[in-house]
């Protein structure tokens, strides 16, 4: 039996997001169906005003409803120490830490020569740009381990070690709680290249 | 359900609903596959390692409708040094994308395989780029079976010598026959013969030299073109690296 005009197009639209099949979209949409109309307005109208109220930091490129944002604006923030992420999801990832008191920049990628993806679709230009400001002494490669934030790394490290600026990346290895028993052998590898005196 | 274990290299990784990644495989005796990791995102996966492209790995492997499952891998060769440098790391992926559109599943193709595990291990081991690179777009056309002739001109069949020009899907053409084509130098016209036809332990000793590697540049990606049916999405970012002054792009 066909389904209703706007419920068929509501499990189409969810159906576009990511990591959601049909069934999954088939799941939320009948949820949905079975809340109030109140909480689904909220939960519309949220969407609709995130969307709207969000841009891109001029400064540092990642998602704020305040051009600077709130991290570039603050004075607490050690602007001599840029943290380069792949993704306005990892800033906050290390966000959660505590740690770290410089500032961010994103990407909005990784170089993904096979998907056609190259330096050019990333915010690097941005980057450059706010090298060539001064008063940055180091850069900090917080790309993800993986083929394609290695090449990110290694293209940015080319670009800008010349400069004279101070480029580091981001150890990788063991996670905290883990089992050496069940590491793979290229993070065992990694973990015994980065290991330290204690 | 058919189980397998087999030695393979790993041509692209790329992720697969939630948290599970699909991985392109070329193995010896089964060509290429295609295969699901389960979960392979998650931290506490043991798979994360061997589904980097440009590792060797055994996998073990159970068929299903469309794809194979990955059920298990050992890592054999990471090529580290490979990985850490970027020009000698977009030839490999340049190389592995020709032979991820140029094979179809389940074709037994060991020469590709053997080839590509060369190459890998010779950029590994800090060979000269570029030179392994025209080696490998020479080897896979004619793996592909349009091997290039380098020696004689493919119209009269007279001796090709420097000055000689390229027609991209069959080879050299002497100066005589060339007409508009651009010539190419007996040191471009010696490195095309040595990708072509120096044993593979013996590949990328010696960097081709500048103007060589100038003329060399866009010569054997039209005839590569011609036999995928499309360019490969690579080449854009490989031909920025190659660029003015990409000579010492080997190390950052």
């Amino acid at each position: 039996m066909a389904l209703p005009d706007p419920i068929a197009r509501l499990m189409e639209e969810l159906a576009r997001l990511p990591g959601i099949g049909p069934k999954s979209a088939q799941r939320l949409a009948y949820h949905l169906l079975k809340q109030d109309p109140e909480s689904v307005r909220r939960l519309a109208t949220a969407m609709v005003e995130a969307r709207r109220q969000s841009r891109f930091c001029s400064v540092c490129q990642d998602l704020t409803d305040q051009d600077p944002c709130r991290i570039c604006r603050s004075p607490g923030r050690d602007a001599s120490v840029i943290l380069v992420v792949e993704d306005p999801k990892d800033v906050q990832a290390v966000e959660r830490t505590g740690e770290y008191r410089g500032l961010y920049h994103v990407l909005h990628g990784a170089i993904a020569p096979m998907d056609g993806v190259g330096p050019e679709s990333l915010r690097i230009a941005e980057l450059g740009q706010r090298l060539l400001q001064g008063g940055v002494k180091e850069l900090i490669l917080a790309t993800d381990p993986d083929v394609e934030g290695d090449a990110t790394a290694l293209y940015l490290a080319r670009l800008y070690q010349p400069a004279g600026v101070r480029v580091t990346r981001i150890a990788r290895g063991l996670p905290v709680g883990g089992d050496l028993d069940y590491a793979d052998e290229s993070t065992l590898v990694k973990a015994l290249e980065g290991r330290q005196e204690i | 359900m058919e189980r397998l274990t087999t030695d393979a290299l790993v041509l692209r990784c790329r992720d697969h609903g939630e948290a599970d990644r699909l991985v392109h495989l070329i193995t010896p005796r089964h060509g290429r596959i295609r295969a699901v990791a389960r979960s392979a995102r998650r931290p506490q996966s043991r798979l994360t390692g061997s589904l980097m492209p440009a590792t060797r790995s055994v996998f073990t492997l159970v068929s299903g409708r469309e794809l194979y499952t990955v059920t298990g891998a050992r890592g054999q060769e990471r090529f580290d040094r490979l990985h850490a440098s970027l020009l000698p790391m977009a030839v490999a992926t340049y190389l592995m994308e020709i032979a991820d559109q140029s094979l179809g599943e389940r074709d037994p193709a060991p020469e590709v395989y053997g080839l590509l595990l060369g190459l890998l291990t010779l950029l590994d081991a800090q060979r000269d780029p570029e030179a392994l690179l025209r080696a490998g777009e020479v080897r896979m056309l004619a793996l592909m079976g349009f091997a290039l002739d380098l020696h004689r001109c493919v119209r009269c069949r007279g001796e090709a010598q420097a000055g000689a020009g390229f027609a991209p899907a069959r080879g050299v053409l002497c100066a005589r026959c060339r007409g508009a084509l651009a010539p190419l130098g007996a040191d471009a016209l010696a490195a095309l013969r040595s990708a072509a036809d120096l044993p593979l332990p013996e590949l990328g000793r010696e960097p081709i030299p500048a103007q060589a590697r100038r003329e060399l540049g866009t010569v054997l990606g039209p005839a590569l073109d011609q036999r995928l049916g499309r360019t490969p999405r690579s080449r854009a970012y490989l031909q920025q690296l190659l660029g003015p002054g990409a000579q010492d792009a080997g190390e950052p």
